[in-house]
């Protein structure tokens, strides 16, 4: 037994070395999405910058008291630059839209396109909207073509970056639906950042529409009125 | 060879084994994390075996047979799906869209449920019909279900979410399964790709 120890050390040491000069076996054929792949998704798609009408979110009127505060001290340009700003006041958001859903459904989603133009790292903690019991941060990933939806504690807007909510990717989850949406309906939905300072963002509810021909995977949201539903 | 011998020869061998095991366990680990290379929008190279079915709907059983004639769009997917199945739907509806009326009675678009726990059979179909009229909505109970994808190497399960309000998701494939007026599986569609794919997909197998 005594000489055991060292021969065990010495062995897998050498069976490591052998094995990692040796071309790695191909592994037998996994079970589909059995890893739990649970990060969020954030690759910017130049393809949904569709139509980015700036929507100029309606900040609420604490924040533009709190702007006035951070004027004070700085000239107008290095306002968006002094540490400290509110994230609800920094942040640029374009393109919301909640999506609209057949009648009696329980669940829909938005998105948006939040640019954080700024030298400090953001994130939404929190959402809220009037039209669903709950709201979570969610996001899917594509593992081996299985979709699977997870729920995230919170959505990185990191510096100088633009994070896109999409279809596909991470979303504000409305769940629990206390009305239909409709397309051509508005609706508000409020976000908590991680400096705790909140935006409400009204939004049009859309019918989520394909791109009908370039591009993969990219969504438009040009979709005329749609018609039967029931 | 003495039978201490023997012994110290199985201990390096067992040993060496070990070893080997261990680092292999380890580069496989490390290779998990790497991305996929298995893309979206990429095919596979054989068609997985299809077949037929017999399905629940609101207005009475679907079975397959009764398709015969007609070139059949399948998807499995769920209605609580927030995301990913009202985006294939909409590819569906699109691609509908896009065929004269005489093609488009020569199809028939399936969206089977595999969430007959949540979904009823009256909401499947409310839910198919809202994104287009030649969608039918249907189910079946889960063990048939989890048979059936199989056939088609589709894949879903329920997941717990914790802490959420969702109570448990359905991890699922989002592929658009073609198959031609004799009930055979011709072609795989995969998910959010632009409509007209789907529709020259479907026009392939039209007269």
């Amino acid at each position: 037994m005594k000489h055991y120890l060292p021969m065990v050390a010495t062995v897998l040491v050498g069976g490591f070395l052998l094995s990692a000069c040796t071309e790695e076996p191909k592994p037998a054929a996994e079970p589909k999405a059995e890893a739990e792949v649970v990060e969020p998704v954030a690759k910017p798609d130049p393809e949904m910058q569709a139509a980015a009408e700036t929507t100029k979110a309606t900040a609420q009127a604490e924040q533009q008291a709190q702007v006035a505060d951070a004027n004070k001290g700085a000239t107008q340009d290095e306002a968006a630059q002094v540490l400290g700003s509110k994230a609800a006041d920094v942040l640029m958001i374009s393109n919301p839209f909640a999506r609209a859903v057949p009648p009696g459904q329980k669940n829909s989603a938005s998105f948006m396109v939040i640019n954080n133009p700024t030298d400090q790292d953001f994130a939404i903690v929190k959402a809220s909207s009037e039209v669903s019991d709950v709201v979570e941060l969610h996001t899917h990933t594509n593992v081996d073509g299985v979709m699977q939806m997870r729920q995230v504690p919170q959505i990185d807007l990191k510096a100088k970056q633009e994070t896109m909510l999409k279809p596909g990717g991470l979303h504000v989850m409305l769940i629990g639906l206390k009305q239909a949406l409709n397309e051509g309906d508005q609706v508000t939905v409020e976000l908590t950042f991680s400096d705790d300072s909140t935006q409400t963002i009204t939004m049009p509810v859309k019918m989520i529409a394909m791109k009908m021909k370039h591009g993969k995977g990219g969504h438009g949201h040009d979709m005329s009125a749609h018609g039967k539903s029931e | 060879m003495n039978s201490h011998h023997y012994a110290s020869g199985a201990k390096i061998l067992g040993a060496l084994l070990l070893g080997f095991f261990a680092a292999w366990g380890a580069m496989k680990l490390l290779d998990m994390s790497k991305p996929s290379s298995h893309e979206i929008g990429q095919l596979p190279s054989s068609l997985p075996a299809g077949g037929d079915y017999t399905l629940q709907t609101v207005n009475g059983e679907l079975k397959s047979q009764s398709l015969r004639g007609k070139v059949v769009v399948l998807y499995f997917g769920y209605t609580a799906c927030p995301d990913i199945c009202p985006t294939s739907m909409a590819t569906m509806k699109q691609a509908f869209e896009l065929l004269k009326p005489a093609e488009l009675a020569q199809i028939q678009g399936v969206f089977v449920s595999v969430d007959p726990e949540r979904d009823t059979l009256k909401h499947i179909q409310t839910y198919a019909q809202y994104f287009h009229p030649s969608i039918l909505g249907a189910s079946a109970d889960l063990s048939y279900l989890e048979k059936l994808v199989r056939q088609y190497d589709a894949f879903f399960r329920k997941v717990k979410m914790e802490g959420s309000a969702m109570d448990y998701t359905v991890d699922h494939t989002a592929t658009i399964y073609i198959i031609d007026q004799q009930g055979k599986l011709r072609e795989l569609v995969q998910h959010a790709v632009p409509p007209q794919q789907l529709t020259d997909a479907i026009r392939k197998l039209l007269k």
